[in-house]
């Protein structure tokens, strides 16, 4: 995942002729003739990553919740795209349906027991219910604000492993790696050690497909979620929505064959998916 | 290479040349896993059940702990046949049996390793040997050296459009069939192209 977003970009002026400048995609380079400019092109390669990741669901990712004492619902961040499964205190819970928990007992909602069950059907998107309502709240660290401990880890939802540190007063330091043993960097004398960060322990985790989480790409970022092999389908897909639309680029031919080969590397994303990680069942 | 689009280096700069023959090779890695490697994830962590795919492994096709071979088990029926499969150990549950394909980056080794340490190693598709200059070389079986030739040309006709490109893009189509007889996979399905034809009033 070492491709920029630059490049893909400068492929795709290439392509239509616009003369590209900056190869180092820094500040002041991009499209030189205005047939398209670079928000153009940063805001096409975003619809169409984040349409290709949601099409394929190639990208798995956890997402932690506190479990809170009584509470049922929990809202996913905005990148999440399908739930597959989700765990409470470390065991899989069952996926059921509002519907059936109607049926079978009027009063579920008044439960309150060790969660065995979750849904997301007839409630906000985004949005998920374990079922009963938890009747322990789980693990979280606390800020002792003035004795030595600088911040609350507040959230175990972010990025892949889905560590942040998200601290309400100064600093000191962040969490460098978000694979192998979590690295605290510190810039001034330490408080305290980090020692185990078990994101699901009494907690809740979700593991979903992704979508794209940076908001304001710059030329200068790796592509998000999608290994090297897969990038130049995004550069069809942009293409594809340029020679498509009503302007001076308009090219049926060309955005019927775009239109084909960003087809085949989702056709190609799903297949994986299918055959090799997830044996034909549900991605 | 250089032939096919008449040695015109000014409308096909080497470096677009050398673009179109990486993304040939990429494409045909993908339908037929022609590139495959064994990738060092390192060693497992005392507890620990999530592990990154190296980043030159595509997706992975096995898992090794120790050069002993791990089962692949999706997440749905694992989840479904021992909803704690998160909480099991080597201490109390034996060796490492099974891993986790958790989309095409990561995968979970269960029963976690206790005390760590395992040698851990993937076999998969992994990203093709790219040229960077067109004086480099890629070894190639020799029926691919045509459809990457191809390809390439149709892929750098491209940036021509109108009859020159839709000539060409009849090569994109020759291309699909192959891929059927070529491919890896069973349940692909190749998109439609087709070649508008101009008719006359």
């Amino acid at each position: 995942m070492s491709t920029l977003v630059g490049t893909i970009v400068s492929q795709v002026c290439d392509v239509i002729l616009e003369p590209f400048v900056g190869g180092d995609f820094t500040a002041g380079g991009g499209p030189q003739l205005g047939i398209v400019t670079v928000a153009d092109l940063i805001g096409y390669y975003q619809v169409v990553l984040s349409d290709f990741l949601q099409q394929t669901g190639m990208r798995k990712r956890t997402f932690g919740f506190v479990q809170r004492f009584g509470i049922a619902r929990y809202s996913m961040p905005d990148y999440a795209n399908e739930n597959q499964e989700v765990f409470s205190d470390e065991t899989a819970l069952f996926q059921t349906a509002g519907f059936d928990l109607d049926r079978a007992n009027s009063e579920w909602q008044m439960e309150i027991d060790t969660p065995s069950q979750w849904r997301e059907d007839r409630m906000d998107q985004k949005s998920f219910e374990v079922i009963p309502a938890p009747q322990l709240g789980g693990n979280e660290v606390f800020e002792f604000s003035g004795l030595g401990g600088y911040g609350t880890i507040s959230a175990v939802t972010a990025v892949d492993f889905g560590i942040t540190l998200d601290p309400a007063s100064s600093g000191y330091g962040t969490i460098a790696a978000d694979s192998g043993a979590v690295a605290l960097e510190t810039s001034n004398i330490g408080f305290g050690v980090i020692s185990d960060l078990v994101e699901s322990h009494t907690n809740l985790m979700v593991i979903a497909s992704a979508g794209t989480s940076i908001p304001n790409v710059a030329m200068t970022d790796s592509v998000e979620n999608l290994p090297d092999s897969f990038t130049h389908y995004i550069k069809y897909g942009i293409l594809g929505k340029l020679f498509s639309t009503d302007g001076e680029l308009k090219d049926n031919q060309r955005a019927m064959y775009c239109n084909a080969r960003y087809l085949e590397g989702v056709n190609l994303g799903r297949t994986i998916m299918g055959e090799i990680v997830q044996q034909g069942e549900k991605q | 290479m250089y032939r096919r689009v008449e040695d015109n280096s000014l409308f096909y700069p080497p470096y677009q040349v050398v673009n179109a023959i990486n993304e040939a090779l990429r494409t045909l890695n993908l339908f037929t896993g022609y590139y495959q490697a064994t990738a060092t994830v390192g060693v497992s962590v005392a507890g620990r059940f999530f592990y990154y795919n190296p980043v030159s492994i595509i997706f992975a096709l096995e898992v090794y702990i120790d050069r002993r071979m791990l089962y692949r088990s999706p997440l749905s029926s694992t989840a479904r046949a021992r909803t704690d499969f998160l909480r099991a150990d080597t201490l109390q549950d034996g060796d490492p049996l099974f891993w986790i394909p958790l989309g095409t980056s990561k995968f979970i080794v269960t029963p976690a390793d206790t005390l760590g340490g395992r040698a851990l190693e993937v076999v998969g598709v992994s990203e093709p040997p790219l040229l960077i200059s067109g004086t480099d070389i890629s070894v190639l079986a020799d029926d691919w050296l045509e459809l990457v030739e191809n390809y390439a040309f149709y892929t750098l006709t491209f940036t021509e459009g109108g009859k020159i490109f839709a000539d060409a893009s009849k090569l994109f189509q020759h291309f699909q069939r192959r891929m059927k007889d070529l491919q890896i996979w069973t349940t692909m399905t190749n998109p439609r192209y087709f070649v508008e034809q101009e008719s006359p009033r």
